[in-house]
């Protein structure tokens, strides 16, 4: 669990902004929304698993249950 | 140790301020997952503090059940605050608010033994000196 992630994902944040521009420059608005949700679901598995992950290490450290 | 943690708050700030005006769910998508990381550190540093507050407490001969409620009381304190600060992010202050008033239910009834235990060393205090 390191600094990664957040790249990886403001990686996936400026390359959906990017080609939903270009989509949009080209007409082609259908593809750009579409583009957007794709990007939109990667983001949230990855943000969702994280926080799996937090969950789990607070249920092994403290006891919560 | 402190420096690495400021560093990754900082990246964590400066990517979601990135994407903020043109995407704004993904940049706070981003700063739930450099909260998450920031947290895992702070809990495996408190990992190794767990074993000397156990050894503590069993040399002063508490009960381990108390010991356990109490960081079963700290674990749940700390969830209900990272979860209520998220949602404050996404904008929902009295959900937040709401939810933190819950945390603070579940917590006043975490203490109930707590307060049970130390009642009835009193009487039997008071029993042992009338």
């Amino acid at each position: 669990m390191d600094i990664s992630v957040i790249f990886k994902l403001a990686a996936i944040g400026i390359i959906v902004t990017i080609v939903c521009q270009i989509l949009k420059k080209s007409d082609r608005d259908d593809v750009a929304t579409v583009v957007s949700i794709v990007g939109l679901v990667i983001v949230l598995t990855v943000s969702v698993t994280m926080i799996g992950d937090l969950f789990e290490t607070v249920k092994t450290i403290f006891g919560v249950y | 140790m402190t420096f690495q943690l400021i560093g990754i708050a900082m990246i964590t700030a400066i990517s979601a301020l990135l994407l903020k005006d043109s995407r704004p769910e993904l940049s706070f998508c981003i700063s739930v997952a450099g909260g998450i990381i920031l947290l895992l550190f702070a809990f495996e540093m408190f990992r190794e503090g767990v074993s000397v507050f156990e050894k503590i407490a069993s040399a002063t001969g508490i009960k381990s059940d108390v010991f356990k409620t109490l960081l079963k009381m700290l674990g749940i304190g700390y969830l209900v605050e990272f979860s209520a600060g998220m949602i404050r992010d996404f904008g929902q202050n009295s959900v937040a608010d709401k939810l933190i008033f819950a945390g603070k239910i579940t917590l006043l009834l975490l203490s109930v033994p707590i307060l049970e235990s130390v009642l009835d060393l009193i009487y039997r205090l008071i029993g042992l000196m009338s």
